[in-house]
């Protein structure tokens, strides 16, 4: 029987992140690559959520549910499709596959 | 002692010779040319400048040479040289004085990481300092010159050089350079005011540099606090208009206006934060020079006020 293997984000291990915000602004500094990221709201979230622990889309996207309770859960699940694609491509988040 | 205090027979003299040492906003150069349009240029422009004693710390130094190639038996050339090293190509000779320019701009923003370093106009007014970054010919340089000539203090033209420890600005008080059109535009919006020789078919088209005035250069010592970012636009016909920007997005913005923001690192990430939480920044649109000065005194009280 053939195993669906489950991508796991996590924030890249050489990452060393210092964040600066203006009130729902985000920018994040990668001292390892020298580059400065402007990020919004959901894209700070998930990143957030992913400099603690990696985490599957699914707990990223009911925290994010949580956090906005009016939100719909199908758009916010493509969003935070959408926003962990951005992370991976500007070297901030890579998948490992459990 | 100022450059005005030496004769032009010494000063010649010294240019031929081991160089003339000016102190220019924090630093000290040391120029040397044989050239003589420079020579003429220097006197006039660099005349209220201190002038230090050959023995004294150079920061850099500075050689406008004629060039020795083939080229010389058709077209006199002028060379900046640095370290024994040929930085840029050749150029004519009559470009030596915009050359030493560009040369000293050179020295400060590939050296002076004491600084964080944003390729960016700057002015100040009671005490509060305006950084105005811009790419070339959206009328930064026109729109910092009529300020300047109408109450604002000129920090710098070219280059904010802001403190890595309390992200003060430190002024530089160098000409202004002047492109194309707004050679005259200045010409007729400050009748008095001194320019260089304008030289044409430059990289940049015809330039001419403006002095910078006397009683800026008095307060050369004096930093100033950032407190806007504000990023100039000329666009023909319209009406002056500032309109807020983001914070993040200006951050990122002067970063890469910036010189040196990524040899830095994270201590040019924290300055260039300290920048932007002490700033309003926006985008400002205009087209008559007056228009624009009555928005940024408007700035300037609402500071007052505040």
């Amino acid at each position: 029987m053939a195993v669906v293997a489950t991508p796991f984000y996590r924030l890249r291990t050489v990452c060393r992140l210092h964040w600066k915000s203006w009130n729902d602004e985000y920018v994040v500094f990668d001292e390892t690559s020298g580059q400065t990221h402007q990020l919004s709201s959901v894209h700070a979230f998930v990143l957030h959520l992913l400099t603690e622990n990696p985490h599957t889309q699914s707990p990223l996207v009911s925290a994010l549910l949580l956090a906005i309770p009016s939100a719909d859960a199908f758009t916010l699940t493509e969003q935070v499709q959408s926003v962990l694609r951005e992370l991976e491509s500007s070297g901030l988040v890579d998948v490992v596959l459990s | 002692m100022i450059l005005a205090d030496l004769s032009h027979a010494v000063m010649r003299q010294r240019l031929c010779g081991t160089g003339l040492v000016l102190k220019i906003g924090p630093f000290a150069f040391r120029i040397i040319s044989p050239i003589p349009s420079l020579h003429a240029d220097l006197a006039v422009l660099y005349a209220d400048y201190p002038l230090l004693s050959d023995d004294q710390f150079v920061d850099f130094t500075v050689t406008i040479a004629s060039g020795t190639g083939w080229h010389r038996w058709f077209h006199r050339q002028a060379v900046f040289c640095f370290d024994g090293s040929d930085i840029f190509v050749p150029l004519p000779q009559d470009h030596a004085f915009p050359l030493l320019e560009w040369a000293m701009n050179w020295c400060i923003s590939m050296h002076a990481h004491q600084y964080l370093l944003l390729h960016s106009a700057v002015i100040e007014r009671n005490g509060c300092a305006v950084i105005m970054p811009a790419p070339p010919g959206s009328g930064k340089s026109t729109l910092c010159a009529g300020l300047v000539h109408r109450g604002w203090r000129l920090l710098s033209d070219e280059l904010a050089l802001i403190s890595l420890t309390d992200a003060s600005i430190s002024p530089l008080g160098r000409p202004i350079s002047l492109k194309n059109q707004s050679v005259d535009v200045i010409r007729n919006y400050v009748p008095k005011a001194v320019l260089s020789k304008l030289v044409r078919e430059t990289s940049k088209g015809s330039v001419s540099l403006l002095k910078v005035p006397t009683e800026h250069l008095r307060r050369i010592d004096e930093v100033a606090r950032p407190r806007w970012v504000i990023f100039p636009k000329y666009v023909a016909q319209s009406s002056a208009q500032l309109t807020p920007r983001s914070k993040a997005n200006s951050m990122l913005e002067l970063g890469r206006n910036s010189f040196n923001y990524m040899v830095l690192g994270h201590t040019g990430f924290n300055v260039l934060s300290q920048v932007i939480d002490a700033c309003d920044c926006y985008d400002f649109e205009y087209s008559q020079l007056d228009d624009a000065v009555a928005v940024f005194d408007a700035l300037a009280k609402q500071k007052v006020r505040a």
